[in-house]
């Protein structure tokens, strides 16, 4: 088979998926989501905030004792440049937070008291019809959260399952034996068939994800006038990360050829991964389990670094959205950097070859398999 | 191997592994030798697991040869092009339910490598042969199993073949559809071309073959024309009396 040959192949493929997305109903489901998420986008106003930047410096000078500094770096922090070290009275405010879990409204109230100028903005949805929610940041970190609340949360969990359990059937409906023989009678390889398959299934999700992205980036740009560029980022991570779990299900669909095994595979695959990642990065962050034998501590970080790796992946799209400031709650970021435990990069790699070897496993089955 | 044979099978073997008995292999086929020519139509008979479906399978590469060899339009096996010239008609075909008849079509000509100019007026005179031409852009999933298996005819010629393999084709086929199978096979037969037929239905294989090859249990046990296989009798008193036999 030559080149040409396999990408006219592959062309096919993918068109045809494209045709069994449509007709099963998930290309227009999935484009309701965006086109209501967009619509949602376009409702939203940002109000009241004023610009940001570093204020009273002058203040500063009077004040340089290392405890005030430690902890207008912390409001900072908190708050963005928008809480400045202006007061001496920012211990207290540093005092609130020293674990990382403090009641927010209590830090708020706590520099408003020091004379921290906190922002003052109002965020409003369905274009006022909603009451106006109060916001301690400036434009962009409200713009920043509301993407993170996207992409993080409708795409990457929501949209994610979705298209796990909804295309999980693409599969094992193509390599039934009395539907695939056809097609194994054709002079295409079977390297081309599962993988013009699989690129159909990654084609129509990441025409889904760029369709999402672009349209909520547009319609909030639009509203608020900030045009974030982390938010793209999204779109590779989001694929990625849907890439990797389809993987799974494919390997499955080749050996068991079962829609139902390959839904709840896929979702249970997935979850215990992220029960793996997070219980890893739990005992990074735990000081508690330091005493953990090595034996086990080896176990965890083969575990960690041999599977995917989905809150991982999470973490990653948050930091390249830049709202990570606002979302200590999954995992202290700042705290596993500190202690050595983040290595994004390579990460996302480690998941992807996983992903890789998943795909591999299911091509030789499917090459090697009497049909 | 013989250059001009269309099929050729050499002391073929094929056996699957059984997973309910440790180490022991099923023989699904075994020594089988036998050829389709041009201009032939060769029946393949025997009872239910006599190894059939299996020698189809191997000869279109659904499975993997155990040993012996193949040649398919005087090429091993291995050689995928030379599919570009075959078409196979399966006996349960389950086209997916999404396409039309017409898009449907066009996906499996273009896997064929039927150059689209060619393609398109084609598929227009094969759903109108195949009696589908009102129906053709309508989803399969609202086709009857009669309707299916004319579209999973018209598939098969897609690419005008040398070879057509017929593996029970007749399944849900009416009368008129039995009809046009016949025409089908003596197209391909006028235009120099081979047909290995798969079927358990007697009037077909009087009606269509020219030679026959019985499979019991795996094994090649009489081959030749149709003629020599009757000796006068009607084919399912022949072959009853090739089965008791076991190939005697």
């Amino acid at each position: 088979m030559t080149a040409p040959e396999a990408i006219y192949t592959l062309r096919w493929l993918v068109r045809d998926t494209f045709r069994q997305a449509r007709a099963s109903g998930i290309f227009w489901l999935m484009v309701g989501v965006t086109l209501m998420c967009t619509l949602v986008c376009t409702s939203v106003s940002v109000s009241g905030d004023v610009p940001l930047g570093i204020k009273g410096e002058a203040g500063i000078e009077a004040v340089q004792r290392d405890d005030v500094r430690k902890a207008a770096g912390v409001v900072a922090g908190v708050f963005g440049q928008a809480a400045s070290p202006a007061t001496a009275g920012l211990a207290e405010v540093a005092a609130f937070q020293a674990d990382g879990h403090y009641p927010q409204y209590k830090v708020v109230e706590a520099a408003l008291r020091h004379g921290v100028p906190i922002v003052q903005g109002e965020l409003s949805l369905g274009f006022g019809a909603f009451p106006a929610i109060e916001v301690n940041r400036g434009r962009e970190d409200v713009v920043r959260t509301f993407q993170f609340q996207l992409a993080g949360w409708v795409a990457d969990a929501f949209g994610l399952l979705l298209a796990l359990i909804w295309t999980a059937g693409f599969l094992p409906a193509f390599v039934e034996p009395s539907a695939v023989s056809v097609l194994l009678a054709k002079p295409v390889s079977r390297w081309s068939l599962l993988s013009g398959k699989i690129l159909g299934v990654l084609a129509f999700v990441g025409f889904q994800v760029v369709l999402f992205i672009g349209l909520t980036w547009l319609a909030l740009g639009m509203r608020t006038g900030v045009w974030t560029s982390g938010y793209w980022a999204c779109v590779p991570l989001l694929l990625l990360h849907f890439a990797i779990f389809f993987g799974f299900s494919a390997m499955l669909a080749v050996s068991t050829r079962s829609t139902v095994v390959c839904v709840f595979g896929a979702i249970f695959f997935w979850l215990i991964c992220w029960a793996m990642n997070y219980g890893r990065h739990a005992l990074w962050l735990q000081p508690e389990l330091s005493d953990l034998g090595g034996v086990s501590r080896f176990l965890v970080e083969s575990a960690y670094w041999i599977l995917p790796k989905p809150l991982d992946i999470h973490l990653v799209l948050m930091q390249a959205i830049g709202a990570e400031t606002d979302h200590r709650d999954v995992v202290n970021l700042a705290e596993l950097t500190r202690v050595g435990g983040w290595l994004p990069g390579l990460s996302i790699l480690a998941s992807a070859v996983a992903g890789l070897a998943l795909y591999v496993a299911a091509g030789y089955e499917f090459v090697t398999k009497d049909y | 191997m013989s250059a001009e044979a269309l099929v050729e099978f050499r002391r073929v073997y094929k056996t699957y592994a059984d997973p309910w008995s440790r180490g022991r292999d099923v023989v699904a086929v075994r020594d089988a030798t036998l050829r389709v020519g041009p201009g032939e139509v060769v029946g393949l008979l025997g009872p239910n697991r006599a190894g059939k479906t299996t020698l189809i399978k191997l000869l279109l590469g659904l499975c993997r040869l155990s040993g012996g060899e193949i040649a398919r339009l005087g090429r091993p096996l291995s050689d995928r092009r030379t599919l570009a010239q075959v078409g196979y008609v399966h006996e349960n075909h389950a086209f997916p339910k999404y396409p039309t008849a017409r898009a449907l079509l066009e996906f499996y000509g273009a896997l064929a490598f039927v150059p689209q100019d060619i393609l398109q007026p084609r598929i227009g005179r094969l759903l109108e042969r195949v009696g589908l031409a009102d129906r053709a852009d309508e989803p399969i999933g609202r086709f009857s199993k009669g309707m299916v298996q004319r579209l999973g005819i018209a598939q098969a010629l897609l690419n005008e073949p040398r070879l057509l393999v017929l593996d029970e084709p007749t399944e849900g086929l009416d009368l008129s559809g039995r009809v046009l199978l016949r025409e089908v096979v003596a197209d391909v037969v006028g235009r120099g071309g081979g047909v290995l037929l798969v079927s358990h239905v007697a009037a077909e294989v009087e009606q269509v073959c020219t030679r026959a090859v019985v499979l019991v249990r795996g094994q090649v046990v009489r081959q030749g024309s149709l003629a020599e296989l009757l000796k006068g009798r009607p084919l399912e008193t022949a072959l009853a009396e090739i089965y008791q036999g076991g190939g005697a």
